[in-house]
Formats: C-alpha cells, structure tokens, sequence
C-alpha cells in the first residue's frame, strides 16, 4: 500500500530528480506516473486512481495551468490535490492560477525534506 | 532602472549557491583568466519579459554540464545518460538559475516570464559580444568567471 502518484514536467531530468526526492523521502509510494505534459497527463487521470499530482507550469501541447483548470472543472478529479512547480520565482504569475486552487506550490529545486514535508502536509502519514 | 542596485558579488553569491543547492556542486568566484575559445564550451541562453527584461548565458564545459546532468537528474552512472538527457539537464538548471537571479534582482512580487532556454552556436556567441572583455562594461551588463568543480565557467547576464 501507499500512494499514487502522477508527475507532469516535459524535463526528463526534472522528473527523475522528484523521482529521488520522493524515494528519499521514504514516504510510502505505491506507484508514480510520470508524463512529459498536460494532456498525457489528463489521460492518465481517466484511467487510473491518483492521490496526488505534481505539474509544472510551463510545458508544450498542455501547460500545468490548462491541467489544473481541467482537474477543477471535473466533478469526478476537483478535489484531487495538485502542487504547482515552478523554476521562476515570479508570484505574480503563481498569484494568477490561484484562483484555480492549487493545493500547494513548490518551486525549484527539490529537495527531499521539503517533500517529504509536503507529502506529509497533504496526505498525512500514510498507514501501511 | 526597475531592478535593486545588483553588485557583481551578489549576483556571484546567487550562481554559486544554486549552483550548490540544485545542483551539489561547489562553485566559487574567480578573478579572469584565459579565456577560452566558445568550442570548448556550451552556451546556454535564457531571456526573460515583463516588468523587465534581459537575458542570461551560461557557459560550461561539457564535463561540468555532464555532473550537473548526473547530479540533477539522479542518474547512476554515465551509461544512464540518454540523447538529449545533458541538454535537458542544462536547460532545466538554467531555468532554476534564472528564477534566483530574478528574485534577487527584483523580489518575489513582480510579473517576469523566462523564455524557453536554448543552446548558442559558436557564431551567436561571438555576434552578441560574449568574448569580448569590454561586455561587462556596458551599463546593466554583468559578467562572472566561476571555478565549478576546478572547471571553469562564465556567466553573463544584462538587464533592461
């Protein structure tokens, strides 16, 4: 047991440097997706259980705001929790999609004990 | 001029601790040396618009940008490294590099959008002046040699 997650960021290294941080985290991961952008993204919300997603923003062909936007306007998927990443500290443009009710934002570069602090903050501690 | 007062040892202290934080690599400040002729680096650009604009270029050796990919994307072994997998790395270093320098040049607060990083070519580098020594002593130009590992580096960076 332990949770599902889906990490949407079209920089491959981007996606396995959060990889390592949640593994080291120890956090209880059941399964991770990992896609390159929103709309493989949005697939695999149609298809399988997610207990949290972890988008970036800026990604081609759908953008992390454009799959928030969907997620919240889904009756199904609106209350699943989703953290904004982002490389710019501008928040003025974070300020822009929080209206869309992000769960949490997290800007770069991971690192594990902020992770693992968020994934404690909205998932709780995880019983095996 | 929108942005707070940037002195060179600033904007140094705000490279070399990212280059720290992101990407466990020690990174110093140093005085100018010989410069080294663009082939044997990899230029990287990223400009920024908004409240302000300017741009930022990154330059490494290809052993640097190889550990950062190693370090940042958590790979095991060289072997690991896939095709674009050292220009993605770099790319996405210089992206969280740019957020730094933006926030400590001006706050959390104001509308600033990076553009897409990309590579230079040997001959951009040359056109946009980067070799040549009186670069920085343009108004809103700064320019840093870094030892990164014992490799060398440079960063240049203008602002509006």
């Amino acid at each position: 047991m332990g949770a599902v997650l889906l990490i949407v960021d079209d920089s491959r290294t981007s996606r396995k440097a959060l990889m390592r941080s949640v593994e080291m985290s120890a956090y209880p991961i059941r399964k991770i997706y990992e896609v390159s952008n929103g709309q493989d993204a949005w697939a695999i919300l149609q298809e399988h259980w997610v207990d949290l997603v972890f988008t970036d923003l800026n990604m081609p062909i759908m953008d992390g705001e454009e799959l928030l936007r969907y997620i919240r306007s889904s009756e199904l998927l609106e209350k699943l929790p989703v953290v904004m990443v982002s490389s710019e500290g501008g928040q003025a443009h974070l300020n822009q999609i929080a209206s869309l009710e992000p769960t949490g934002m997290f800007r770069k570069p991971f690192r594990p004990e902020k992770v693992k602090q968020l994934l404690h903050q909205i998932l709780g501690s995880w019983e095996e | 001029m929108k942005h707070k007062s940037l002195t060179k040892n600033d904007f140094a202290q705000v490279v070399c601790r990212c280059f720290g934080e992101a990407a466990y690599m020690m990174a110093s400040q140093v005085d100018a040396v010989g410069h080294q002729a663009p082939q044997q680096h990899s230029y990287l650009s990223l400009s920024f618009h908004g409240y302000s604009q300017g741009e930022l270029v990154l330059s490494l050796t290809e052993s640097t940008v190889q550990e950062l990919a190693m370090n940042t994307g958590g790979f095991d072994s060289p072997e690991e490294i896939q095709g674009d997998d050292l220009e993605d790395a770099f790319c996405e270093f210089g992206n969280v590099l740019m957020g730094h320098v933006l926030t400590e040049c001006f706050g959390p607060d104001q509308d600033l959008r990076v553009g897409l990083p990309f590579l230079m070519d040997p001959a951009t580098v040359v056109q946009k002046g980067l070799e040549s020594e009186k670069w920085a002593s343009k108004p809103g130009h700064w320019h840093l040699f870094l030892d990164i590992e014992s490799e060398p580096a440079e960063v240049f960076l203008w602002i509006e």
